[in-house]
């Protein structure tokens, strides 16, 4: 019994938590608190029957004047346990709605691990993201990024 | 800044003066002091260069430097606002609030119009939640600069925090009619926030008319589209406005099918929530019916109902939910209907559904009985429909978990098993078994087929961390350390180290309880002041938003942020490390005493010679003890903690300094041990007051203080929330049993006693029939009777050993809890100091009620 909803900054504990059960990728609190306080209508929670958070995609806008405006994707995660409900894409859906609603957004970006096929078919087939460049050494452990975009 | 000090420098050192600034404004430190030396080269009793010089010192993290300095520069130039600005940005950097805010408004004495130093004096005043003076701040700075929108801003936010709604309404109009007539470019998203703003303060104000017309008057503007739309629905639904409410929920559940509260808002629009008539439930199911065409993929839609649903409807529909579910194999689908199983009809129907989509799909691959009717080759409607073989190993799985939750090890083992047989590469089954055998008590076992299931994906985090968590708990403390770095980042040097700098709290946690099982109580002292120190560098991080959310016109979450900010040590993972570090301060004091007595029995056999030799080791290694607490007093700040390098500093690319406490020694040495415990027990009375947790430490550590008045009234606190709790009934003895005996003054005697006859009512003295008669009452608790036993042993001692007997008559009755067991088990063998005959019983049927167990 899942319940999809906006993030607050009551979640952020929880956001972090599940983020450092299971991803590699960590931030500290501020670097959420500052998601939330720079565009508050674009993350999402997934959250059980006892308020306990089991997803969330965290993301931002980029806002370089010399782009057009767009989103990005800093981290998107679902518990083990409650895979396959299709919650990944629900988050997403509704971070996407708000990109384009309230920042005018004309595409979304994201980084993937170039190993992870798990992830890497989520955005490629479920969320249909198209790869645009490899950033090579992305990530701190020397592995490459694919850097995917999905066009509004 | 302005310099309106007397050391005025000439053209050349002024123009490198401006340079020395914007370097700061830059954070480029290190190039900072070099041109602070240059200018100090030529004038070095300079205020302002040494002021400088101090800020960057104090970037640099070389803060005896940067105090140093600034002292000087202060006494060389006293009236110069710029040396009492920097001392004031000094203390901030250390997170010293009320020092800063003195320097601060030294400061503003002198230059009363300079913005930047008012803008940080509000900043901090909003920071110490000195809510009136942020209020006073602001208006001063409007006076000053009334062209400056964002003070008007921060004054509305600032009234806002303050509870003054009318005030913070007021301010915002002005602000309107300012700043918001006029056209200008990139501001939409700006205004739109601000509609907002002004329209939840409305609503908070309980001006819901005025809120919702603010929202529907600046549609148009307004970019936030789904919040408006909520807060429309929900304005709606609280005016009693049922028919508009109504479609405005139904327009929320199409955005997002997934909404509880658009599904619940709906819900109580059309009338159809509390108690319902059949006609209203019929209404209910008939909604639900409508929303789930539309609305297919809803996990929520098709969940809901089976709250309401009972009896035969509930069987058909869950009898769907459920196969739904097993077809796709969704692993969570006991955790979305344990709720159910609180009505015990619904937990017999779902188990029996369960036990026969076994036979059925081990028979013949369908969820039901095969159709008795032949089947005509010509209708094809009639073509059987083999489930997928995956089907079967999902109603294991689900099994396994229900006999888990039902306390059946056995059972829920061998359906595990069925499991892991029918696919033996699921890491899922894995992680179940694992938590199975935690639950009967093989915490050993339990932690290797975690790990089994972790080696069959070494990719996945989330295992591995579940891995890590059962290490700790059967107690390998060196495995999980070698486990849980391997999702390190790779570039630390120390590993454990990053998941520190990431304010990992559950592996702080886990580790500090482990320490606690092997009796190394100094390095979980250390851990649970790990974890004290990611709250307090959270509640400091909300700072550089008291300017920056103002600038961004997000107010709606800046209000969210300082209210999570107020409430943030009551979360969970606070909570519970707080309520274990104060117990663990407690257990450290007892054996402290104890020691000392020990010692002092020791020294009152030793002849004469032998004593003073050894007063006098004993006094050396005091001496050697307190020059180190001096040594940390020194470099650490006042009020932080030991080893505290702040991640601002760190991200300047500096060098940490090493821990100089890292396994907690000086924590465990620490002469005030009780003093200490306050750090976190403050919190949990401050914010967590209603919780029998709190109320049971306060009266257990102001009763180790001889805080009497204290100790009573958090006794009685407790007695309001749960009477009784065993550990409440110890100390209420204790108490009791004190104040006849310990000395303390005829006031605070009277004030005990009177409490006292208050919770334990006019035989509050006799310690021992309520002793008698708490026992009675609980009498098939092994806690409540550990509790009767542990007050026999003080004051019925010739009891003590008759009341240990019935804790071990108790075990062996059925029914009481692994982890009751585990704690009544620590409690014999510890100070109650039961024989080991009584020992031996006692784990004899803790065994029997738990066969799989090997933790006693």
């Amino acid at each position: 019994m899942i319940n999809i909803r906006q993030a607050t900054m009551d979640d952020l504990l929880a956001m972090q938590h599940c983020n450092l059960n299971n991803l590699p990728e960590n931030y500290q609190m501020k670097y959420y608190i500052y998601h939330i306080v720079s565009w508050p209508q674009l993350s999402y929670v997934a959250e059980d029957h006892k308020g306990r958070i089991v997803g969330y995609v965290l993301a931002k806008m980029e806002e370089e004047p010399s782009q057009a405006p767009h989103g990005h994707i800093t981290s998107l995660s679902v518990m083990r346990n409650f895979r396959r409900l299709g919650l990944a894409e629900k988050l997403m859906s509704q971070a996407q709605k708000a990109m384009v609603e309230s920042f005018g957004a004309k595409f979304c970006s994201l980084h993937v691990r170039k190993t992870n096929r798990a992830a890497l078919s989520l955005y490629k087939d479920t969320l249909k993201f198209t790869e645009t460049e490899v950033e090579k050494k992305y990530y701190a452990d020397g592995e490459d990024a694919k850097k995917m975009v999905l066009k509004f | 800044m302005a310099n309106r000090s007397s050391q005025a420098l000439p053209a050349k050192e002024q123009a490198l003066m401006r340079t020395i600034v914007k370097l700061h404004d830059n954070k480029q430190h290190k190039k900072g002091l070099k041109s602070c030396e240059t200018i100090l080269k030529k004038y070095p009793e300079h205020g302002e260069a040494l002021a400088m010089k101090a800020l960057f010192f104090s970037g640099l993290d070389r803060r005896d430097e940067a105090h140093e300095t600034v002292k000087k520069a202060i006494k060389n130039d006293i009236g110069n606002h710029v040396c009492w600005h920097a001392y004031g940005l000094i203390h901030r950097a250390e997170k010293n609030y009320e020092e800063c805010i003195k320097c601060y408004s030294q400061a503003l004495k002198i230059d009363k119009e300079n913005i930047n130093i008012y803008r940080d004096f509000a900043s901090m005043q909003m920071q110490l939640r000195n809510t009136e003076a942020y209020v006073d701040a602001c208006l001063s700075i409007i006076l000053l600069r009334p062209g400056f929108k964002q003070f008007w801003l921060a004054l509305a936010a600032a009234f806002h925090v303050a509870n003054n709604f009318e005030a913070s309404t007021q301010s915002l109009t002005l602000y309107h009619d300012l700043f918001q007539t006029h056209v200008e470019n990139n501001v939409e998203y700006e205004n739109s926030e601000i509609y907002m703003y002004r329209a939840m303060v409305l609503e908070e104000s309980g001006d819901l008319k005025a809120a919702l017309e603010m929202i529907d008057s600046h549609e148009k503007s307004i970019l936030d589209k789904k919040s408006a739309k909520e807060a429309r629905a929900r304005l709606l639904l609280k005016m009693g406005e049922s028919k508009q409410a109504e479609s405005a929920y139904k327009a929320l559940v199409k955005i997002n099918p997934d909404s509880y509260s658009a599904l619940e808002g709906l819900q109580k629009a059309k009338g159809l929530d509390g108690d319902l008539d059949d006609a209203k439930t019929a209404k209910l199911f008939e909604m639900f019916e409508d929303l789930l065409d539309e609305h297919r993929r809803s996990n929520a839609i098709k969940r809901m109902p089976l709250n309401s649903a009972t009896g035969e409807r509930f069987t058909r529909m869950v009898d769907s939910f459920l196969r739904f579910n097993f077809q796709k194999g969704v692993p969570s689908v006991f955790m979305s209907v344990r709720a159910l199983y609180t009505d015990p009809s619904k937990l017999a129907t779902i188990q029996s559904l369960c036990l026969s989509y076994v036979k059925n799909l081990t028979a013949h691959s369908q969820f039901t009985e095969p159709v008795a009717a032949a089947p005509s080759a010509e209708d094809e409607d009639d073509v059987v429909v083999m489930e997928p073989p995956s089907a079967v190993l999902w109603v294991y799985y689900y099994l396994a978990q229900h006999y888990d939750f039902l306390g059946d090890g056995v059972k829920a083992l061998s359906y595990i098993e069925l499991a892991i047989q029918h696919t033996p590469t699921l890491v899922e089954l894995f992680m179940t078994k694992a938590r199975i055998l935690k639950h009967a008590g093989d915490l050993q076992q339990a932690m290797e087929v975690m790990n089994y299931g972790r080696n069959l994906d070494l990719q996945d985090r989330c295992i591995n961390s579940k891995c890590v968590k059962y290490m700790l708990r059967a107690g390998d403390i060196a495995e999980a350390d070698r486990t849980v770095i391997l999702f390190c980042r790779v570039d630390s040097i120390d590993k454990l180290q990053d998941l520190v700098d990431m304010q990992c709290s559950w592996f702080a946690y886990e580790t500090a309880m482990a320490y606690i099982a092997k009796g190394e109580f100094a390095k979980a002292l250390k851990r649970f002041h790990q974890i004290e120190k990611f709250f307090y560098d959270m509640y400091d991080d909300q700072f550089d938003f008291h300017t920056y959310s103002i600038r961004k016109s997000t107010l709606r979450t800046y209000i969210d942020l300082v209210r999570m900010e107020d409430q943030l040590r009551a979360h969970p993972f606070y909570f519970k490390a707080a309520v274990e570090a104060v117990k663990l301060y407690l257990t450290v004091y007892e054996n402290r005493i104890s020691d000392d007595k020990k010692k002092d029995a020791e020294m009152s056999q030793m002849s004469e010679a032998d004593r003073k030799k050894a007063l006098r080791k004993a006094r050396k290694a005091e001496l050697k003890s307190a020059g180190d607490e001096n040594a940390s007093t020194a470099n650490g700040s006042k009020g932080s903690l030991s080893g505290s390098a702040t991640s601002l500093h760190a991200a300047t690319g500096n060098k940490k300094k090493a821990d100089e406490d890292p396994d907690g020694i000086k924590l465990f040495n620490e002469p005030d041990l009780l003093g200490e415990s306050m750090r976190f027990l403050k919190p949990l009375l401050e914010l967590s007051p209603g919780r029998i947790e709190t109320q049971v430490l306060a009266c257990a550590v102001y009763l180790k203080k001889k805080k009497y008045v204290l100790a009573v009234k958090a006794l009685k606190k407790g007695y309001k929330i749960s009477a009784a709790d065993p550990e409440l009934h110890r100390l209420a003895m204790t108490l009791s049993h004190e104040v006849q005996t310990a000395e303390m003054s005829a006031q605070v005697k009277a004030i005990v006693l009177e409490t006292l006859s208050q919770v334990l009512g006019s035989n509050y003295a006799s310690v021992k029939t309520l002793n008698a008669e708490f026992a009675k009452t609980h009498k098939n608790s092994l806690l409540h009777a550990v509790s009767v036993a542990q007050v026999s042993q003080l004051v019925d001692a010739s009891n003590a050993s008759k009341s240990v007997d019935a804790v071990v008559a108790i075990s062996a009755q059925k029914g009481f809890k692994l982890e009751d067991a585990v704690q009544a088990h620590k409690a014999l063998v510890g100070k109650l100091g039961a024989s080991e005959s009584q020992v031996a019983q006692f784990v004899k049927n803790c065994v029997k009620a738990y066969p799989l167990a090997t933790c006693f």
